[in-house]
C-alpha cells in the first residue's frame, strides 16, 4: 500500500490526513483477539491486523497510522476491510479541531449533495453523563441546525401560531433523550461496569452483555419512564421561562413517545419483547 | 492475495438499549404542529389561527384567527 494514498478518499469519507486517530475505550488487542469490554466479544485479529490495532492503541494521526500499515505489508483493500470492521462496531476514535469538523461537514454536505453519501460509522463513548450528552447532542446535530430554518419557514406557510414553540422544544427533547440513556447506565454500571454508548448518525443505543431477567426488565422500563418524567419537567420550566405554553405541549407530545419506545417494535420495547421470548424458551426447555 | 484481517466473533452475545432521536422528534413535531393546525383550520377556516393560547390550569385553549 503507498503512504501517498488520500486519506479521505481511502476511508471513503470518513478521515482527513489532519486527523488524530485511535483505538476507542473499551477495545484492546489481546492474544491475537480483538477484546470488546462492552460485550465480551473476542474478535479473531490476522498477525498483521493484530499489529495494525496495535499501532491504534496509541493516539496516532491518520498519515502516521498509514505508514504503519504500510510497513505492515497490508493491502488498501486489506486496510479498508480493517476500517469498515472498526467502523461497524464503533471501533475508532476520531479527533479533529473545530476547523476541521465545519470542513468535514461541509465535505459530508456536498456528498450528500452530488448523491454520494459518505461511509456512516459508529461512535463508541464511555457511558458517563458527558459521554452520553456528547452522544446525545451530536444526534440532535440535524435538528439544531434545521429547526430555526423550518420554523421561520413554516411560518410563512402552515396557519397556525404554532411554530415559536418548536425552538424551545429542543432543549425538552435533548434533557429528555440525556435521562432515558443515563437512567438505562445507572441501572446497568452496577451490573457491568464497561457499558458504553454507541451512536450511528441519529440513533443512540446501550450496548451491554445479556444480564439477569429482572435487570434488563427494570432498566428496560426505568428509561422511557426517566425520559417521558424530564420531557414534562424540563417542558415546564422551559414553557415558564420562553412564555409559550406551547412548549409544555410539545413536551407532553416527546413524552409520549418516549412511552411510545416500550412497545413491542421498537426501541425497548423490542429489546423486552427479546428478553420475554428468551426466558419463555428457557422455561420451556428446562 | 487478500486474506481476512478480522473474524467476527459470532458467539458472543450482546443487548442494546436503543433510541432513534429523528423518529422521537419528527413524531413530536408532527403531533403537536399537525394538531394545532388542523384545530385551527377545523376553527378558523382555511386562513387558520394567528395565535393559540392554552389555559392549562381550566383546559382552554383560545384561537385569534386570522381576517
Amino acid at each position: 500500500m503507498s503512504t501517498l494514498i488520500d486519506p479521505y478518499r481511502w476511508s471513503g469519507g470518513l478521515l482527513t490526513a489532519g486527523d488524530s486517530i485511535s483505538l476507542s475505550p473499551g477495545l484492546r488487542v489481546e492474544k491475537g483477539e480483538l477484546v470488546d469490554d462492552a460485550t465480551l466479544a473476542r474478535h479473531k485479529l490476522h498477525v498483521r491486523a493484530g499489529k495494525a490495532l496495535v499501532s491504534l492503541e496509541r493516539i496516532s494521526s491518520v498519515s502516521e497510522w498509514l505508514t504503519d500499515l504500510d510497513s505492515y505489508n497490508i493491502s488498501e483493500k486489506e486496510s479498508r476491510q480493517i476500517l469498515l470492521f472498526l467502523g461497524t462496531i464503533g471501533g475508532i476514535s476520531i479527533r479533529r479541531s473545530l476547523t476541521q469538523q465545519g470542513e468535514m461537514f461541509m465535505r459530508k454536505a456536498s456528498l450528500l449533495y452530488l448523491g454520494a453519501p459518505p461511509l456512516q460509522v459508529a461512535v463508541r463513548r464511555s457511558a458517563t453523563i458527558k459521554g452520553i450528552s456528547s452522544s446525545v447532542f451530536q444526534a440532535m446535530l440535524l435538528l439544531w441546525l434545521v429547526t430555526p430554518a423550518m420554523a421561520l419557514l413554516l411560518s410563512l406557510v402552515l396557519p397556525t401560531a404554532a411554530i415559536p414553540w418548536l425552538l424551545p422544544s429542543l432543549p425538552v427533547l435533548f434533557m429528555g433523550l440525556v435521562a432515558h440513556e443515563y437512567a438505562h447506565v445507572i441501572i446497568l454500571r452496577r451490573y457491568h461496569p464497561a457499558i458504553c454508548v454507541l451512536r450511528r448518525g441519529m440513533r443512540l443505543a446501550i450496548l451491554h452483555p445479556p444480564l439477569d431477567m429482572w435487570v434488563e426488565a427494570v432498566t428496560g422500563l426505568v428509561g422511557p419512564l426517566a425520559g417521558a418524567g424530564v420531557s414534562i419537567l424540563t417542558s415546564m420550566l422551559v414553557s415558564r421561562a420562553s412564555a409559550l405554553p406551547g412548549v409544555l405541549f410539545a413536551g407532553q407530545a416527546i413524552a409520549l413517545l418516549h412511552l411510545a419506545s416500550l412497545l413491542p417494535f421498537y426501541g425497548d420495547g423490542r429489546s423486552l419483547l427479546t428478553l420475554f421470548k428468551r426466558t419463555a424458551h428457557v422455561t420451556s426447555v428446562s | 492475495m487478500q486474506e481476512t484481517m478480522i473474524a467476527t466473533d459470532q458467539m458472543a452475545q450482546y443487548q442494546i438499549k436503543e433510541v432513534a432521536v429523528i423518529i422521537v422528534a419528527a413524531l413530536a413535531y408532527v403531533l403537536v404542529l399537525g394538531s394545532v393546525a388542523l384545530a385551527a383550520i377545523a376553527i378558523c377556516g382555511w386562513r387558520g389561527a394567528e395565535s393559540v393560547s392554552i389555559d392549562w390550569v381550566h383546559g382552554k385553549a383560545t384561537f385569534l384567527c386570522r381576517r
